[in-house]
């Protein structure tokens, strides 16, 4: 079978630097993971001790101190968070029952790059606390990637940031 | 193999739920088409990012679809994780060598499967070299018995109702094969919530289904960052493993979660394999073996109706196996190891062959890449 294979010189046409996928909007998230509810925005800015404390309980840094926080009509809380991986940025969208039990979580969108901006710490603040996706010119149009595999550990370790950011601030409220 | 070494964390029993509906081109189209709806969705599920998407007469149906799917992925984490204390896996690796263990149909199927590969690469893929897989860092350390020094796939016996049970110690982990046989699983829900079309991506092992062409990239191992056309696929499915993201020191050396079950080592060489076939288990399985032999997998690849790319940033070559796509799409989705016609199949093959799949050690995959450079020029 060896002389069956074909071999070519590696002529790797690179089709881009980065993509970017949107998944759901901010309306489409919530109405995913509490269909039928409405949502009254419920924004905290986390002190220096909330934050060193959220630290500590969840064993992840806390980079921002803006937690994009709605009550929902029918009990339970809605949160929207980015993290930050060494190429990747994620949005997802994470729903808690009134009990603070996780009820849903959807990612909204993904993007990532392998420019040199990501090693530039100004340019990844801009991400910090935004919705916007306009800042990045990415291909959009790639659908199916197949590749080795990126960790989601960034998003398990939001998701802990987030409850413990619930128990300290929002359960009481 | 790659492992599930990031599932610790992964949120495999929440509940997750998800809607909404974004019209696609072909609601457009043709007047005489009956509407659809494409719904595109990721969660994180198996350490890694799994994309769904699905196409169905209207958006319940597609958000149903999807809903069942990422339900279907989410049980396989739960059998076949190393990771969770109460998945098959783990109540495995802790007992099934003292006495006979019940598991789940799925995993007795994804074992079946297994041993059948074991057996036709004779030994090139092994799902008993988790202890290779936590000395290199990928899994953690379990207490517990410690495995058999030279304990293998062929090991484990497959018991009638449903019970396992190992002949000796052993670690196994599905690693290399549960994360294609859950895509397989996504799209079996899918289809069978009535979605018309499908793609699932679990961490770029990914299936397609329905009559629509999807193109597919990859990334450049040199620089993953870039992404390459590779191929279109219909009804069929893609996996890629490569050493970029994953790669740990072993002995001074910078490895991937490869592991020769020969060498009981992971591999060193810094390549990029894809494979395609009918199904995602095998795909995925397939590109381990590939990784391995190299070339002188493209008896196997031959058998299963599989084609494979490697790209090699070192010898700055790639190599690209025989297209038998033309009979992939002819070739009954239900057929592969699970059928004893395949390894009577494999049993056939020339006695060089054989012995090419068993020695060659992953070092040596430059080289005979110019081999078949070499013979590929000479025809």
């Amino acid at each position: 079978m060896r002389s069956n294979w074909l071999i070519v010189p590696a002529t790797l046409a690179a089709s881009t630097s980065g993509y970017a996928t949107i998944y759901l909007t901010l309306e489409q998230a919530q109405a995913a993971i509490f269909p039928g509810a409405s949502f009254s925005p419920a924004p905290v800015t986390l002190t220096p001790a909330q934050r060193t404390e959220i630290a500590k309980t969840s064993g992840v840094h806390v980079r921002n101190a803006e937690v994009r926080a709605w009550r929902v009509s029918s009990g339970g809380w809605f949160f929207v968070d980015e993290v930050i991986g060494k190429h990747e940025f994620i949005t997802y969208a994470l729903g808690l029952n009134a009990n603070g039990a996780v009820r849903g979580l959807e990612i909204m969108d993904y993007r990532e790059t392998y420019g040199y901006e990501v090693r530039d710490a100004k340019w990844r603040a801009q991400f910090a606390g935004k919705t916007t996706r306009s800042e990045l010119k990415l291909d959009a149009d790639i659908k199916n990637i197949s590749g080795a595999t990126l960790s989601s550990r960034h998003i398990t370790d939001g998701v802990k940031r987030l409850l413990a950011t619930y128990a300290l601030v929002f359960a009481k409220s | 193999m790659r492992s599930f070494s990031q599932n610790r964390s992964a949120l495999a029993s929440r509940d997750f739920r998800c809607a909404t509906t974004v019209p696609s081109p072909s609601r457009i189209s043709a007047a005489t088409m009956p509407a659809s709806v494409e719904l595109r969705r990721a969660r994180p599920l198996l350490g890694t990012i799994v994309e769904i998407r699905a196409t169905a007469s209207d958006a319940s149906v597609a958000t149903r679809a999807i809903e069942r799917a990422f339900a279907a992925i989410e049980r396989v984490h739960r059998l076949m994780s190393y990771h969770e204390k109460s998945s098959d896996i783990a109540r495995l690796n802790a007992s099934a060598a003292q006495r006979p263990t019940t598991v789940h149909p799925w995993t007795r199927g994804v074992l079946r499967r297994a041993i059948a590969l074991h057996r036709c690469t004779r030994g090139q893929f092994d799902i008993a070299i988790a202890p290779v897989l936590t000395r290199g860092g990928w899994l953690p350390r379990t207490a517990g018995q410690r495995a058999a020094p030279r304990a293998t796939c062929a090991d484990i016996v497959l018991l009638p109702r449903r019970r396992v049970r190992f002949l000796r110690p052993l670690r196994i982990d599905l690693g290399g094969i549960a994360k294609g046989y859950a895509v397989d699983r996504a799209i079996a829900a899918l289809r069978s919530a009535g979605a018309t079309a499908g793609v699932v991506n679990a961490g770029g092992d990914l299936r397609v289904f329905g009559s629509r062409s999807e193109p597919v990239y990859v990334r450049e191992p040199a620089s993953p960052g870039k992404l390459t056309p590779l191929t279109t696929l219909r009804e069929a499915a893609l996996a890629t493993s490569a050493h970029y993201f994953s790669t740990r020191r072993w002995r001074g050396e910078s490895c991937s979660p490869v592991i020769d079950p020969k060498l009981r080592r992971p591999s060193a060489a810094r390549l990029s394999v894809s494979v395609c076939a009918r199904e995602c288990w095998l795909a995925d399985a397939l590109c381990k073996i590939v990784w391995l032999a190299g070339p002188a997998a493209g008896e196997i690849l031959q058998a299963q109706r599989a084609r494979a790319w490697v790209f090699d940033p070192s010898s700055r070559m790639n190599a690209e196996s025989p297209d038998h796509k033309t009979r992939l799409n002819a070739f009954p989705s239900s057929c592969g190891p699970k059928h004893d016609d395949h390894s009577s199949r494999v049993r056939r093959r020339s006695p060089q062959s054989a012995s090419l799949l068993r020695s060659d050690p992953p070092s040596a995959f430059a080289g005979r890449m110019n081999q078949a450079k070499l013979a590929a020029d000479a025809l």
